[in-house]
Protein backbone atom coordinates (compact mmCIF):
# COMPACT_ATOMS: atom_id res chain seq x y z
CA UNK A 1 0.00 0.00 0.00
CA UNK A 2 1.19 3.51 -0.77
CA UNK A 3 2.12 5.65 2.19
CA UNK A 4 -0.61 7.83 3.66
CA UNK A 5 -0.61 10.85 1.43
CA UNK A 6 -2.73 13.96 1.54
CA UNK A 7 -4.89 12.39 -1.17
CA UNK A 8 -5.15 9.16 0.85
CA UNK A 9 -6.59 11.02 3.80
CA UNK A 10 -9.22 12.67 1.64
CA UNK A 11 -10.30 9.42 -0.02
CA UNK A 12 -12.95 8.36 2.54
CA UNK A 13 -14.54 11.80 2.40
CA UNK A 14 -14.66 11.75 -1.39
CA UNK A 15 -16.21 8.27 -1.34
CA UNK A 16 -18.89 9.15 1.20
CA UNK A 17 -19.58 12.60 -0.21
CA UNK A 18 -22.17 11.57 -2.86
CA UNK A 19 -24.19 9.50 -0.38
CA UNK A 20 -23.99 12.12 2.34
CA UNK A 21 -24.97 14.90 -0.07
CA UNK A 22 -27.91 12.84 -1.36
CA UNK A 23 -29.23 12.07 2.12
CA UNK A 24 -28.67 15.64 3.26
CA UNK A 25 -30.59 17.04 0.29
CA UNK A 26 -33.40 14.48 0.22
CA UNK A 27 -33.69 13.45 3.85
CA UNK A 28 -32.18 15.97 6.30
CA UNK A 29 -33.32 19.13 4.50
CA UNK A 30 -36.87 17.72 4.06
CA UNK A 31 -36.94 16.92 7.79
CA UNK A 32 -36.02 20.51 8.62
CA UNK A 33 -38.60 21.76 6.14
CA UNK A 34 -41.25 19.57 7.75
CA UNK A 35 -40.34 20.96 11.16
CA UNK A 36 -40.70 24.52 9.88
CA UNK A 37 -44.00 23.71 8.13
CA UNK A 38 -45.41 22.54 11.46
CA UNK A 39 -45.07 26.15 12.73
CA UNK A 40 -46.94 27.68 9.81
CA UNK A 41 -50.49 28.97 9.75
CA UNK A 42 -52.96 29.50 6.96
CA UNK A 43 -55.08 27.48 4.57
CA UNK A 44 -54.79 25.96 1.16
CA UNK A 45 -56.54 28.90 -0.60
CA UNK A 46 -54.53 31.78 0.85
CA UNK A 47 -51.33 29.85 1.38
CA UNK A 48 -49.35 29.07 4.51
CA UNK A 49 -46.97 31.41 6.30
CA UNK A 50 -44.44 30.78 9.02
CA UNK A 51 -45.74 32.40 12.22
CA UNK A 52 -44.08 30.27 14.88
CA UNK A 53 -47.53 28.98 15.83
CA UNK A 54 -46.57 26.15 18.20
CA UNK A 55 -50.16 25.52 19.36
CA UNK A 56 -50.66 23.09 16.46
CA UNK A 57 -48.64 20.66 18.57
CA UNK A 58 -50.82 20.93 21.66
CA UNK A 59 -54.00 20.96 19.56
CA UNK A 60 -53.11 17.78 17.67
CA UNK A 61 -51.97 16.02 20.82
CA UNK A 62 -55.39 16.81 22.28
CA UNK A 63 -57.46 15.91 19.22
CA UNK A 64 -55.61 12.76 18.27
CA UNK A 65 -54.45 11.36 21.61
CA UNK A 66 -56.68 8.36 20.96
CA UNK A 67 -54.91 7.52 17.68
CA UNK A 68 -51.48 8.16 19.19
CA UNK A 69 -52.22 5.79 22.06
CA UNK A 70 -53.75 3.21 19.73
CA UNK A 71 -50.65 3.20 17.50
CA UNK A 72 -48.47 2.78 20.58
CA UNK A 73 -50.71 0.02 21.94
CA UNK A 74 -50.93 -1.90 18.66
CA UNK A 75 -47.17 -1.53 18.28
CA UNK A 76 -46.58 -3.10 21.68
CA UNK A 77 -49.07 -5.94 21.14
CA UNK A 78 -47.68 -6.76 17.71
CA UNK A 79 -44.06 -6.64 18.91
CA UNK A 80 -44.80 -8.99 21.83
CA UNK A 81 -46.81 -11.32 19.58
CA UNK A 82 -44.16 -11.65 16.86
CA UNK A 83 -41.51 -12.22 19.52
CA UNK A 84 -43.51 -15.13 20.95
CA UNK A 85 -44.34 -16.52 17.51
CA UNK A 86 -40.86 -16.32 15.98
CA UNK A 87 -38.64 -17.21 18.94
CA UNK A 88 -39.19 -21.01 18.88
CA UNK A 89 -38.87 -21.04 15.10
CA UNK A 90 -35.69 -18.94 14.99
CA UNK A 91 -34.25 -21.05 17.79
CA UNK A 92 -35.00 -24.28 15.96
CA UNK A 93 -33.59 -23.10 12.64
CA UNK A 94 -30.47 -21.57 14.18
CA UNK A 95 -29.57 -24.52 16.41
CA UNK A 96 -31.19 -27.51 14.71
CA UNK A 97 -31.44 -26.38 11.10
CA UNK A 98 -28.22 -28.09 10.08
CA UNK A 99 -27.47 -27.93 6.38
CA UNK A 100 -30.95 -26.71 5.58
CA UNK A 101 -30.61 -23.45 7.54
CA UNK A 102 -30.41 -21.33 4.42
CA UNK A 103 -33.40 -23.07 2.88
CA UNK A 104 -35.53 -22.45 5.98
CA UNK A 105 -34.40 -18.85 6.08
CA UNK A 106 -35.33 -18.38 2.46
CA UNK A 107 -38.74 -19.94 3.17
CA UNK A 108 -39.37 -17.38 5.91
CA UNK A 109 -38.22 -14.46 3.82
CA UNK A 110 -39.83 -15.33 0.51
CA UNK A 111 -43.42 -14.29 1.36
CA UNK A 112 -42.16 -10.88 2.41
CA UNK A 113 -40.99 -9.95 -1.01
CA UNK A 114 -44.60 -10.03 -2.04
CA UNK A 115 -45.62 -6.38 -1.85
CA UNK A 116 -46.91 -5.33 1.52
CA UNK A 117 -50.18 -4.15 -0.01
CA UNK A 118 -50.80 -7.58 -1.56
CA UNK A 119 -50.18 -9.40 1.71
CA UNK A 120 -52.67 -7.13 3.38
CA UNK A 121 -55.13 -7.64 0.54
CA UNK A 122 -54.88 -11.38 1.11
CA UNK A 123 -55.85 -10.94 4.76
CA UNK A 124 -58.87 -8.99 3.60
CA UNK A 125 -59.88 -12.03 1.51
CA UNK A 126 -59.23 -14.43 4.39
CA UNK A 127 -60.98 -12.43 7.10
CA UNK A 128 -63.81 -11.07 4.91
CA UNK A 129 -67.40 -11.48 6.13
CA UNK A 130 -67.98 -14.16 3.47
CA UNK A 131 -64.31 -15.08 3.15
CA UNK A 132 -62.43 -18.32 3.60
CA UNK A 133 -62.36 -18.28 7.36
CA UNK A 134 -65.65 -16.73 8.43
CA UNK A 135 -67.57 -17.88 5.35
CA UNK A 136 -66.74 -21.50 6.09
CA UNK A 137 -67.60 -21.24 9.76
CA UNK A 138 -70.87 -19.47 8.91
CA UNK A 139 -71.81 -22.09 6.31
CA UNK A 140 -71.52 -24.89 8.82
CA UNK A 141 -73.41 -22.81 11.34
CA UNK A 142 -70.75 -22.26 13.97
CA UNK A 143 -70.91 -18.49 13.65
CA UNK A 144 -73.98 -16.26 13.20
CA UNK A 145 -74.24 -14.55 9.78
CA UNK A 146 -73.69 -11.11 11.29
CA UNK A 147 -70.35 -12.01 12.87
CA UNK A 148 -67.39 -10.06 11.50
CA UNK A 149 -63.68 -9.68 12.09
CA UNK A 150 -62.89 -7.03 9.48
CA UNK A 151 -63.14 -3.50 10.89
CA UNK A 152 -62.21 -4.76 14.36
CA UNK A 153 -58.87 -4.37 16.17
CA UNK A 154 -58.34 -8.15 15.80
CA UNK A 155 -58.18 -7.85 12.01
CA UNK A 156 -55.75 -4.91 12.08
CA UNK A 157 -53.48 -6.58 14.64
CA UNK A 158 -53.54 -9.89 12.73
CA UNK A 159 -52.53 -8.11 9.53
CA UNK A 160 -49.75 -6.21 11.29
CA UNK A 161 -48.41 -9.40 12.92
CA UNK A 162 -48.29 -11.11 9.55
CA UNK A 163 -46.68 -8.20 7.75
CA UNK A 164 -43.92 -7.48 10.25
CA UNK A 165 -43.02 -11.00 11.36
CA UNK A 166 -39.68 -11.25 9.49
CA UNK A 167 -38.41 -8.04 11.08
CA UNK A 168 -38.26 -9.98 14.34
CA UNK A 169 -37.43 -13.44 12.96
CA UNK A 170 -34.29 -12.35 11.16
CA UNK A 171 -32.42 -10.51 13.96
CA UNK A 172 -33.41 -13.30 16.39
CA UNK A 173 -32.00 -15.88 14.03
CA UNK A 174 -28.77 -13.92 13.58
CA UNK A 175 -28.31 -13.65 17.37
CA UNK A 176 -29.16 -17.30 18.06
CA UNK A 177 -27.02 -18.56 15.22
CA UNK A 178 -23.94 -17.16 16.95
CA UNK A 179 -24.76 -19.17 20.06
CA UNK A 180 -22.10 -21.80 20.59
CA UNK A 181 -23.68 -25.21 21.44
CA UNK A 182 -20.62 -25.87 23.61
CA UNK A 183 -21.90 -23.17 25.99
CA UNK A 184 -25.17 -25.05 26.43
CA UNK A 185 -23.29 -28.26 27.10
CA UNK A 186 -21.04 -26.47 29.58
CA UNK A 187 -24.11 -25.20 31.44
CA UNK A 188 -25.45 -28.73 31.65
CA UNK A 189 -22.12 -30.11 32.78
CA UNK A 190 -22.20 -27.54 35.55
CA UNK A 191 -25.56 -28.96 36.67
CA UNK A 192 -27.96 -26.36 35.26
CA UNK A 193 -31.34 -27.83 34.46
CA UNK A 194 -32.92 -27.06 31.05
CA UNK A 195 -34.84 -24.07 32.33
CA UNK A 196 -31.82 -22.56 34.03
CA UNK A 197 -29.72 -23.13 30.91
CA UNK A 198 -32.32 -21.35 28.82
CA UNK A 199 -32.74 -18.45 31.25
CA UNK A 200 -29.05 -17.97 32.04
CA UNK A 201 -27.35 -18.83 28.76
CA UNK A 202 -29.67 -18.81 25.75
CA UNK A 203 -31.82 -15.81 26.63
CA UNK A 204 -29.02 -13.35 27.55
CA UNK A 205 -27.19 -14.25 24.35
CA UNK A 206 -30.37 -13.77 22.30
CA UNK A 207 -31.00 -10.35 23.83
CA UNK A 208 -29.29 -8.28 21.11
CA UNK A 209 -31.58 -10.01 18.60
CA UNK A 210 -34.64 -9.30 20.74
CA UNK A 211 -33.59 -5.66 21.01
CA UNK A 212 -32.99 -5.16 17.29
CA UNK A 213 -36.10 -7.15 16.34
CA UNK A 214 -38.33 -5.18 18.71
CA UNK A 215 -37.21 -1.87 17.25
CA UNK A 216 -37.48 -3.07 13.66
CA UNK A 217 -41.03 -4.27 14.37
CA UNK A 218 -42.36 -1.57 16.66
CA UNK A 219 -41.22 1.42 14.59
CA UNK A 220 -42.90 0.60 11.26
CA UNK A 221 -46.00 -0.76 13.01
CA UNK A 222 -46.46 2.49 14.93
CA UNK A 223 -46.29 4.44 11.67
CA UNK A 224 -48.40 2.11 9.53
CA UNK A 225 -51.71 3.12 7.97
CA UNK A 226 -52.21 0.48 5.28
CA UNK A 227 -53.42 -2.28 7.63
CA UNK A 228 -55.83 -0.02 9.48
CA UNK A 229 -57.07 1.34 6.14
CA UNK A 230 -57.69 -2.05 4.51
CA UNK A 231 -58.61 -4.23 7.47
CA UNK A 232 -59.87 -1.77 10.04
CA UNK A 233 -62.84 0.49 10.59
CA UNK A 234 -63.66 3.78 12.28
CA UNK A 235 -62.60 2.44 15.68
CA UNK A 236 -59.16 1.28 14.61
CA UNK A 237 -57.67 4.41 12.98
CA UNK A 238 -53.99 4.79 13.77
CA UNK A 239 -51.87 7.93 13.75
CA UNK A 240 -50.65 7.09 10.23
CA UNK A 241 -54.24 7.29 8.97
CA UNK A 242 -54.58 10.75 10.52
CA UNK A 243 -51.39 11.98 8.81
CA UNK A 244 -52.50 10.54 5.49
CA UNK A 245 -55.92 12.22 5.76
CA UNK A 246 -54.52 15.60 6.81
CA UNK A 247 -52.06 15.66 3.94
CA UNK A 248 -53.92 14.02 1.06
CA UNK A 249 -57.54 14.88 1.85
CA UNK A 250 -57.69 17.93 4.12
CA UNK A 251 -54.47 19.46 2.75
CA UNK A 252 -53.72 20.72 6.27
CA UNK A 253 -49.94 20.60 5.92
CA UNK A 254 -48.94 22.17 9.27
CA UNK A 255 -51.08 19.69 11.17
CA UNK A 256 -49.72 16.70 9.19
CA UNK A 257 -46.18 17.94 9.76
CA UNK A 258 -46.72 18.45 13.49
CA UNK A 259 -48.19 14.96 13.93
CA UNK A 260 -45.32 13.39 11.96
CA UNK A 261 -42.83 15.24 14.08
CA UNK A 262 -44.53 14.13 17.30
CA UNK A 263 -44.53 10.54 16.03
CA UNK A 264 -40.83 10.73 15.23
CA UNK A 265 -39.95 12.36 18.56
CA UNK A 266 -42.04 9.79 20.42
CA UNK A 267 -40.32 6.91 18.65
CA UNK A 268 -36.83 8.31 19.25
CA UNK A 269 -37.65 8.83 22.93
CA UNK A 270 -39.05 5.31 23.18
CA UNK A 271 -35.97 3.82 21.54
CA UNK A 272 -33.73 5.75 23.93
CA UNK A 273 -35.64 4.58 27.02
CA UNK A 274 -35.77 1.01 25.76
CA UNK A 275 -32.03 1.01 25.12
CA UNK A 276 -31.44 2.40 28.63
CA UNK A 277 -33.72 -0.20 30.19
CA UNK A 278 -31.90 -3.08 28.51
CA UNK A 279 -28.50 -1.55 29.24
CA UNK A 280 -27.46 -1.63 25.63
CA UNK A 281 -23.88 -0.42 25.66
CA UNK A 282 -22.85 -4.04 25.38
CA UNK A 283 -25.83 -4.97 23.20
CA UNK A 284 -24.87 -2.67 20.38
CA UNK A 285 -21.26 -3.86 20.26
CA UNK B 1 -24.93 -37.12 24.66
CA UNK B 2 -26.44 -37.17 21.20
CA UNK B 3 -25.93 -33.85 19.40
CA UNK B 4 -29.09 -31.79 19.40
CA UNK B 5 -30.77 -34.04 21.93
CA UNK B 6 -30.54 -31.68 24.84
CA UNK B 7 -34.20 -30.80 25.27
CA UNK B 8 -36.90 -33.19 26.43
CA UNK B 9 -38.91 -34.77 23.60
CA UNK B 10 -41.98 -32.66 24.35
CA UNK B 11 -40.05 -29.41 23.89
CA UNK B 12 -38.40 -30.70 20.73
CA UNK B 13 -41.71 -31.66 19.15
CA UNK B 14 -43.31 -28.43 20.33
CA UNK B 15 -40.60 -26.29 18.72
CA UNK B 16 -40.86 -28.25 15.47
CA UNK B 17 -44.63 -27.93 15.43
CA UNK B 18 -44.34 -24.18 16.09
CA UNK B 19 -41.96 -23.84 13.13
CA UNK B 20 -44.31 -25.77 10.86
CA UNK B 21 -47.29 -23.70 12.06
CA UNK B 22 -45.50 -20.41 11.41
CA UNK B 23 -44.51 -21.53 7.92
CA UNK B 24 -48.12 -22.46 7.18
CA UNK B 25 -49.22 -19.07 8.54
CA UNK B 26 -46.72 -17.41 6.17
CA UNK B 27 -47.78 -19.24 3.03
CA UNK B 28 -51.56 -19.52 3.33
CA UNK B 29 -52.14 -15.86 2.38
CA UNK B 30 -49.89 -16.29 -0.66
CA UNK B 31 -51.89 -19.36 -1.68
CA UNK B 32 -55.11 -17.40 -1.28
CA UNK B 33 -53.83 -14.71 -3.68
CA UNK B 34 -52.93 -17.37 -6.25
CA UNK B 35 -56.35 -19.00 -5.96
CA UNK B 36 -58.37 -15.79 -6.19
CA UNK B 37 -56.53 -14.72 -9.36
CA UNK B 38 -58.38 -17.54 -11.13
CA UNK B 39 -61.80 -16.80 -9.61
CA UNK B 40 -64.61 -16.55 -12.21
CA UNK B 41 -66.85 -14.32 -10.06
CA UNK B 42 -66.43 -10.64 -9.28
CA UNK B 43 -67.58 -11.37 -5.75
CA UNK B 44 -64.86 -12.14 -3.25
CA UNK B 45 -66.87 -14.67 -1.25
CA UNK B 46 -65.78 -18.20 -0.38
CA UNK B 47 -65.82 -20.78 -1.85
CA UNK B 48 -64.81 -19.26 -5.19
CA UNK B 49 -67.31 -19.77 -8.00
CA UNK B 50 -65.01 -21.48 -10.49
CA UNK B 51 -61.64 -21.26 -12.20
CA UNK B 52 -60.82 -19.07 -15.18
CA UNK B 53 -57.90 -17.21 -16.73
CA UNK B 54 -60.08 -14.55 -18.37
CA UNK B 55 -59.06 -11.76 -15.94
CA UNK B 56 -55.43 -12.07 -16.99
CA UNK B 57 -56.29 -10.79 -20.46
CA UNK B 58 -58.51 -8.05 -19.06
CA UNK B 59 -55.77 -6.80 -16.72
CA UNK B 60 -53.05 -7.03 -19.37
CA UNK B 61 -55.12 -4.92 -21.75
CA UNK B 62 -55.92 -2.32 -19.09
CA UNK B 63 -53.85 0.79 -20.00
CA UNK B 64 -53.86 1.97 -16.36
CA UNK B 65 -52.26 -1.27 -15.22
CA UNK B 66 -49.64 -1.07 -17.94
CA UNK B 67 -48.82 2.55 -17.12
CA UNK B 68 -48.56 1.75 -13.41
CA UNK B 69 -46.32 -1.24 -14.13
CA UNK B 70 -44.06 0.82 -16.40
CA UNK B 71 -43.79 3.54 -13.74
CA UNK B 72 -43.00 1.03 -11.01
CA UNK B 73 -40.21 -0.49 -13.10
CA UNK B 74 -38.76 2.92 -13.97
CA UNK B 75 -38.87 4.04 -10.34
CA UNK B 76 -37.24 0.83 -9.13
CA UNK B 77 -34.51 1.01 -11.79
CA UNK B 78 -33.79 4.65 -10.93
CA UNK B 79 -33.68 4.05 -7.19
CA UNK B 80 -31.53 0.93 -7.64
CA UNK B 81 -29.02 2.77 -9.83
CA UNK B 82 -28.64 5.58 -7.28
CA UNK B 83 -28.42 3.09 -4.42
CA UNK B 84 -25.77 0.96 -6.15
CA UNK B 85 -23.53 3.92 -6.85
CA UNK B 86 -23.85 5.82 -3.57
CA UNK B 87 -24.18 2.73 -1.37
CA UNK B 88 -21.07 0.95 -2.65
CA UNK B 89 -18.91 4.10 -2.58
CA UNK B 90 -19.88 4.69 1.05
CA UNK B 91 -19.28 1.01 1.84
CA UNK B 92 -15.69 1.26 0.57
CA UNK B 93 -15.06 4.36 2.65
CA UNK B 94 -16.50 2.90 5.85
CA UNK B 95 -14.84 -0.50 5.43
CA UNK B 96 -11.38 0.59 4.29
CA UNK B 97 -10.81 3.77 6.23
CA UNK B 98 -10.95 5.06 9.78
CA UNK B 99 -11.89 8.71 9.47
CA UNK B 100 -13.48 11.52 11.44
CA UNK B 101 -17.26 11.29 11.12
CA UNK B 102 -17.27 7.60 10.14
CA UNK B 103 -20.00 6.61 12.60
CA UNK B 104 -22.06 9.68 11.67
CA UNK B 105 -22.01 8.54 8.04
CA UNK B 106 -23.22 5.05 9.02
CA UNK B 107 -25.92 6.57 11.20
CA UNK B 108 -27.12 8.89 8.44
CA UNK B 109 -27.32 5.98 5.99
CA UNK B 110 -29.40 3.84 8.34
CA UNK B 111 -31.71 6.62 9.54
CA UNK B 112 -34.23 6.48 6.64
CA UNK B 113 -34.73 2.78 7.35
CA UNK B 114 -34.87 3.30 11.13
CA UNK B 115 -37.68 5.86 11.02
CA UNK B 116 -41.18 4.89 9.92
CA UNK B 117 -41.75 5.35 6.19
CA UNK B 118 -44.54 7.79 6.89
CA UNK B 119 -42.10 10.28 8.48
CA UNK B 120 -39.70 10.05 5.51
CA UNK B 121 -42.66 10.44 3.17
CA UNK B 122 -44.07 13.42 5.05
CA UNK B 123 -40.69 15.16 5.17
CA UNK B 124 -40.27 14.84 1.40
CA UNK B 125 -43.87 15.90 0.92
CA UNK B 126 -43.20 19.09 2.93
CA UNK B 127 -40.01 19.76 0.96
CA UNK B 128 -41.77 19.35 -2.38
CA UNK B 129 -44.81 21.38 -1.38
CA UNK B 130 -43.00 24.18 0.40
CA UNK B 131 -39.50 24.13 -1.05
CA UNK B 132 -40.49 22.93 -4.53
CA UNK B 133 -40.03 26.39 -6.00
CA UNK B 134 -36.58 26.78 -4.47
CA UNK B 135 -35.31 23.32 -5.41
CA UNK B 136 -37.23 23.09 -8.67
CA UNK B 137 -39.11 19.97 -7.56
CA UNK B 138 -42.67 18.95 -8.30
CA UNK B 139 -44.46 15.65 -7.72
CA UNK B 140 -43.35 13.26 -10.46
CA UNK B 141 -41.63 9.99 -11.18
CA UNK B 142 -38.43 11.76 -10.15
CA UNK B 143 -39.70 12.50 -6.63
CA UNK B 144 -40.77 8.84 -6.28
CA UNK B 145 -37.18 7.85 -7.11
CA UNK B 146 -35.81 10.37 -4.60
CA UNK B 147 -37.92 8.86 -1.84
CA UNK B 148 -37.12 5.26 -2.70
CA UNK B 149 -33.38 5.84 -3.12
CA UNK B 150 -33.07 7.29 0.41
CA UNK B 151 -33.93 3.93 1.96
CA UNK B 152 -32.37 1.72 -0.77
CA UNK B 153 -28.84 3.12 -0.31
CA UNK B 154 -28.45 1.36 3.03
CA UNK B 155 -29.46 -2.01 1.52
CA UNK B 156 -26.62 -1.92 -1.01
CA UNK B 157 -24.29 -0.46 1.62
CA UNK B 158 -24.98 -3.36 4.02
CA UNK B 159 -24.49 -6.01 1.35
CA UNK B 160 -21.21 -4.56 0.13
CA UNK B 161 -19.82 -3.99 3.65
CA UNK B 162 -20.68 -7.59 4.57
CA UNK B 163 -18.86 -8.89 1.51
CA UNK B 164 -15.82 -6.65 2.01
CA UNK B 165 -15.52 -7.97 5.57
CA UNK B 166 -15.43 -11.54 4.31
CA UNK B 167 -13.06 -10.88 1.42
CA UNK B 168 -9.52 -11.63 2.40
CA UNK B 169 -7.29 -8.60 2.67
CA UNK B 170 -4.33 -10.75 1.63
CA UNK B 171 -5.71 -11.06 -1.91
CA UNK B 172 -5.43 -7.32 -2.38
CA UNK B 173 -1.95 -7.33 -0.87
CA UNK B 174 -0.89 -10.22 -3.09
CA UNK B 175 -2.10 -8.33 -6.14
CA UNK B 176 -0.14 -5.24 -5.11
CA UNK B 177 2.97 -7.33 -4.39
CA UNK B 178 2.73 -8.78 -7.88
CA UNK B 179 2.99 -5.29 -9.28
CA UNK B 180 -0.63 -4.37 -9.99
CA UNK B 181 -1.50 -0.73 -9.42
CA UNK B 182 -4.53 0.42 -7.41
CA UNK B 183 -6.84 0.49 -10.39
CA UNK B 184 -5.78 -2.92 -11.71
CA UNK B 185 -6.24 -4.44 -8.26
CA UNK B 186 -9.71 -2.93 -8.06
CA UNK B 187 -10.62 -4.05 -11.57
CA UNK B 188 -9.28 -7.61 -11.40
CA UNK B 189 -9.44 -8.53 -7.71
CA UNK B 190 -11.87 -6.40 -5.70
CA UNK B 191 -14.62 -5.96 -8.27
CA UNK B 192 -15.00 -9.65 -9.22
CA UNK B 193 -15.24 -10.63 -5.57
CA UNK B 194 -17.89 -7.94 -5.02
CA UNK B 195 -19.94 -8.61 -8.11
CA UNK B 196 -22.43 -11.00 -6.59
CA UNK B 197 -22.86 -8.75 -3.52
CA UNK B 198 -23.63 -5.83 -5.85
CA UNK B 199 -26.13 -7.90 -7.83
CA UNK B 200 -27.79 -9.17 -4.64
CA UNK B 201 -27.93 -5.68 -3.09
CA UNK B 202 -29.29 -4.28 -6.33
CA UNK B 203 -32.00 -6.93 -6.57
CA UNK B 204 -33.08 -6.32 -2.96
CA UNK B 205 -33.14 -2.57 -3.55
CA UNK B 206 -35.23 -3.14 -6.68
CA UNK B 207 -37.67 -5.36 -4.79
CA UNK B 208 -37.96 -2.86 -1.90
CA UNK B 209 -38.68 -0.01 -4.28
CA UNK B 210 -41.10 -2.04 -6.37
CA UNK B 211 -43.13 -2.91 -3.23
CA UNK B 212 -43.10 0.44 -1.54
CA UNK B 213 -46.39 2.18 -0.86
CA UNK B 214 -46.10 4.38 2.23
CA UNK B 215 -43.37 6.79 1.10
CA UNK B 216 -44.82 6.62 -2.42
CA UNK B 217 -48.21 7.82 -1.14
CA UNK B 218 -46.60 11.09 -0.07
CA UNK B 219 -44.13 11.65 -2.89
CA UNK B 220 -46.00 10.59 -6.04
CA UNK B 221 -48.69 13.25 -6.46
CA UNK B 222 -50.87 11.94 -9.28
CA UNK B 223 -48.23 9.54 -10.64
CA UNK B 224 -49.27 5.90 -10.36
CA UNK B 225 -47.22 2.90 -9.28
CA UNK B 226 -48.42 -0.69 -9.19
CA UNK B 227 -48.89 -0.91 -5.38
CA UNK B 228 -50.67 2.45 -5.48
CA UNK B 229 -52.94 1.27 -8.30
CA UNK B 230 -53.84 -1.79 -6.22
CA UNK B 231 -54.53 0.37 -3.17
CA UNK B 232 -56.77 2.76 -5.15
CA UNK B 233 -58.72 0.02 -6.93
CA UNK B 234 -59.33 -2.28 -3.97
CA UNK B 235 -62.45 -0.44 -3.05
CA UNK B 236 -64.05 -0.70 -6.49
CA UNK B 237 -65.90 -4.06 -6.59
CA UNK B 238 -65.75 -4.28 -10.42
CA UNK B 239 -61.99 -3.92 -10.36
CA UNK B 240 -61.34 -6.61 -7.76
CA UNK B 241 -60.73 -9.49 -10.22
CA UNK B 242 -58.11 -7.37 -11.98
CA UNK B 243 -56.55 -6.40 -8.64
CA UNK B 244 -56.25 -10.09 -7.76
CA UNK B 245 -54.66 -10.94 -11.10
CA UNK B 246 -52.15 -8.09 -10.80
CA UNK B 247 -51.37 -9.21 -7.24
CA UNK B 248 -50.74 -12.77 -8.47
CA UNK B 249 -48.44 -11.58 -11.25
CA UNK B 250 -46.45 -9.44 -8.81
CA UNK B 251 -46.13 -12.35 -6.37
CA UNK B 252 -44.64 -14.55 -9.07
CA UNK B 253 -42.41 -11.79 -10.40
CA UNK B 254 -41.10 -10.84 -6.95
CA UNK B 255 -40.02 -14.36 -6.04
CA UNK B 256 -37.53 -14.52 -8.91
CA UNK B 257 -35.10 -11.73 -7.89
CA UNK B 258 -35.11 -12.89 -4.27
CA UNK B 259 -34.26 -16.41 -5.27
CA UNK B 260 -31.41 -15.19 -7.47
CA UNK B 261 -30.13 -12.84 -4.73
CA UNK B 262 -30.18 -15.67 -2.22
CA UNK B 263 -28.22 -17.98 -4.52
CA UNK B 264 -25.63 -15.29 -5.17
CA UNK B 265 -24.96 -14.46 -1.53
CA UNK B 266 -24.75 -18.04 -0.32
CA UNK B 267 -21.30 -19.15 0.79
CA UNK B 268 -19.57 -21.18 -1.85
CA UNK B 269 -16.27 -22.99 -1.44
CA UNK B 270 -14.43 -20.95 -4.05
CA UNK B 271 -15.40 -17.64 -2.46
CA UNK B 272 -12.27 -16.02 -1.11
CA UNK B 273 -12.95 -15.32 2.52
CA UNK B 274 -11.04 -14.28 5.58
CA UNK B 275 -10.87 -16.95 8.26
Amino acid sequence: MAAKSERGRLTPYLLTLPGVLWLTAFFVVPMVTMFSVSFQEGNIYEGYRFTGHWQTYTDTLGSYSEQFLRSLWYGLIVTAAVLLITFPMSYWIALKGGKRKNLFLLMILLPFFTPFIIRTLSWKLILGDEGIFLGTLKNIGILPDSYQVLATPTAVIAGLIYNFLPFMALPLYVALEKLDPALLEAAQDLYSNKRETFMNVTLPLALPGVFAGSLLTFIPVAGDFINAELLGGVNTTMIGNVIQREILVNLDYPEGAAISFLLMAGILLGVFLYARALGTEELMG
Amino acid sequence: MVAGGMEPAAVRIGVRAATAAVLAFLYIPIGVIVLYAFNTARSQSWPIAGLTTKWFGVAWNNPDVRAALANSIKAALGATAVALLLGSLAAFAVHRHRFFGRSTVSFLLILPLALPGIVTGMALNSAINFGGDIFGLSFSLFTIILGHATFCIVVVFNNVVARLRRTSRSLVEASMDLGADGWQTFRYVTLPSLLTALVAGGLLAFALSFDEIIVTTFTSGSEMTLPKWIFNNLRIPNQRPQVNVVAFAVVVASFIPVYVAQRLTQDRPHNPRAV
